[in-house]
């Protein structure tokens, strides 16, 4: 019965989330990327790290689709075997997020008082670094490098989460249903864990994919001021920062990694996007 | 509104003294001893204790924190380890550059948004509405770095319209005026993006109002219930946003003034963290978080003029 009932939900939620055609064309371009990061050693021409320093920025070329770095080496190779770096970028920092945030909120909005005051007291100052300063400011304490961009993206996600959270616990738990566990002797973790948790999925799953996007552009942000990926890492960041010094003679060196991101975060915008109308379409328009 | 207003600075104290905590923590997270960090490789045991000592690190730390919130109340942020002067001097020299970066930016995103959030809204799922929200997205997905870059090479290397770097003079000279036109537009595009899709939705809103209907009811012409009517009730939260907006934009502007080479602070704060200079970082961080919180009160108190309906009790 219970199973019918998912089932019936997933159903329709299926049906909206098809309806709209960007999503699912996002979805398509985020599997395809899983699909290239997975199998890129038999999918890219040549050794992302091999130098040639005849073909140095050479432009594209039946040889070279995209044509090679300043170090003569193959751009679309170097594209492919980035995009384990930034899907694994994305997700690491979002799951910190999403963890640490998810937590706080929930022990925010479900135990209230003192502890909640203090939690999103937190929150709120950590909002007051407008944009990507707050992980700008932590990378400078932690150092350069792939690891620490991940930590710093991830804590600066945490306060959106624990909003998010603290906002959904709040409303679940005034509902009768909840009421009624905690009249029949349920305890807290069976409350949070039974009732709660299933509440908090569709928003922070939207708001995990609408920060896989946001995370993606913030560590190539990272990377391209030099305080990310280190060279000779593939990293798309990384790439139009070192392109940045040849704009004017080769900007390919620029256009292709740039694009590789840019594509990667509209479809994980246009899937959020449509998670959100598909979850609850009161938010359409 | 007075009672609110006071309401809010007190609430605004603990927010401060946490981005003063964050911002002083930074020193302090550093892996290692920070002393030994700015003494370099090659530097000897009593090199780094004279620093150590020199920087107070060797206090403890609730005192080092009391010793740095008394300067700061004084207007001191210490001084930058590389050019030895008061790290505010600095900032002060390099924030009307970041600042007029900033308004240009919105300047330039509000003369982009809002017509077009308002034909998209009233061509709502025609090919217009179509393109220009799929182009509001790809705005949102941009990195900045990239557009600042790709603008570079097309419009001051291909076709020599704009200077490629650089801040060429106040921007009321024409030579200065050309130098924010790139940077403002590469900082502008994503909060362009933004209000656009906000423009739509909050004009689509509106328009679904009883009033609304009632003066169409009245045979009021189109163009006046658009303009007269919803437009204007549109517009508050759009205004919100574009105050906050502002405030993000400060942040944004670390990246795009890298860029473009801007003489402004996000530049100098990124420089700083290379030459790991830790109070220039600390300072700067700081000094535009305050900012920002400070903006974000003024759009809040702001809010509450323009919209009537808002009350503070």
């Amino acid at each position: 019965m219970e199973d019918s009932g998912i089932r019936g939900q997933l159903n329709v939620f299926w049906r909206r989330f098809r309806k709209n055609r960007g999503a699912v064309l996002g979805a398509i371009i985020i599997l395809i990327t899983i699909i290239t990061a997975i199998a890129a050693p038999h999918i890219a021409p040549y050794d992302p790290y091999e130098q040639n320093w005849r073909n140095r920025m050479d432009p594209p070329s039946s040889e070279h689709w995209l044509g090679t770095d300043q170090h003569g080496r193959d751009q679309l190779s170097r594209i492919i075997y980035g995009s384990r770096l930034s899907l694994t970028i994305g997700l690491i920092s979002v799951a910190i997020g999403l963890l640490g945030g998810g937590f706080l909120g929930l022990i925010a909005g479900y135990y209230g008082g003192v502890l909640e005051n203090i939690i999103m007291r937190v929150m709120d100052i950590m909002m007051a670094f407008p944009g990507v300063l707050l992980a700008l400011a932590l990378v400078a304490a932690l150092g350069p490098g792939l690891f620490n961009v991940m930590i710093a993206v991830g804590i600066w996600s945490i306060p959106l989460f624990a909003r998010l959270v603290r906002g959904t616990v709040l409303s679940v738990k005034e509902n009768d249903f909840i009421q009624g566990a905690r009249a029949l002797g349920a305890r807290n973790t069976r409350i949070l864990a039974r009732h709660i948790l299933p509440n908090i999925v569709p928003p922070v799953l939207v708001l995990s994919t609408l920060r896989l996007a946001t995370a993606l552009l913030s560590a190539a942000a990272l990377s391209f001021l030099g305080l990310g990926a280190q060279p000779p890492q593939p990293d798309w960041g990384a790439m139009l920062s070192q392109g940045r010094q040849h704009i004017q003679t080769s900007p390919h060196l620029s256009l292709y990694p740039g694009l590789a991101i840019m594509l990667l975060v509209l479809s994980f915008n246009m899937v959020g996007d449509g998670l959100r109308d598909a979850l609850d379409p009161r938010l359409k328009n | 509104m007075f009672n609110y207003f006071l309401r809010r600075l007190i609430y605004l104290i603990p927010i401060l003294i946490g981005v003063a905590l964050i911002s002083f923590m930074i020193m302090h997270l550093i892996p290692g001893d920070p002393a030994r960090v700015i003494a370099g490789v090659g530097a000897s045991p009593e090199d780094v204790a004279a620093i150590r000592a020199r920087l107070g690190l060797d206090r403890p730390l609730h005192e080092q924190f009391g010793t740095f919130m008394l300067g700061l109340l004084q207007g001191d942020l210490g001084r930058s380890l590389r050019t030895r002067q008061p790290v505010l001097g600095e900032i002060q020299a390099r924030f009307f550059a970041t600042a007029s970066l900033a308004l240009f930016a919105m300047l330039f995103s509000i003369l982009i948004s809002i017509p077009l959030g308002v034909l998209a809204a009233t061509k709502q799922y025609s090919i217009f509405d179509n393109i220009s929200m799929l182009g509001a997205i790809g705005g949102l997905s941009a990195p900045s770095f990239w557009l600042g870059l790709m603008l570079m090479y097309y419009l001051a290397f291909a076709v020599q319209i704009f200077p490629p770097s650089g801040m060429a003079g106040m921007p009321w000279t024409l030579e200065g005026f050309k130098s924010y036109i790139l940077p403002s537009i590469t900082l502008g595009v994503p909060s362009a993006a933004m209000l656009a899709r906000l423009t739509r939705s909050s004009v689509l809103e509106v328009l679904r109002q009883d009033y609304i209907r009632t003066a169409r009811a009245k045979g009021t012409g189109e163009r006046v219930v658009l303009y007269r009517h919803a437009l204007k009730n549109a517009l508050i939260p759009i205004i919100t946003m574009a105050g906050i907006q502002l405030g993000y934009l400060l942040g944004g502007a670390v990246v795009v003034e890298t860029v473009f080479s801007w003489p402004g602070l996000g530049r100098y704060i990124v420089s700083a963290i290379h030459f790991r200079d830790f109070p220039v970082v600390q300072g700067g961080v700081m000094f535009l978080a305050l900012t920002f919180v400070f903006l974000n009160l003024i759009v809040d108190i702001l809010y509450g003029i323009i919209d009537p309906r808002i009350r503070y009790d």
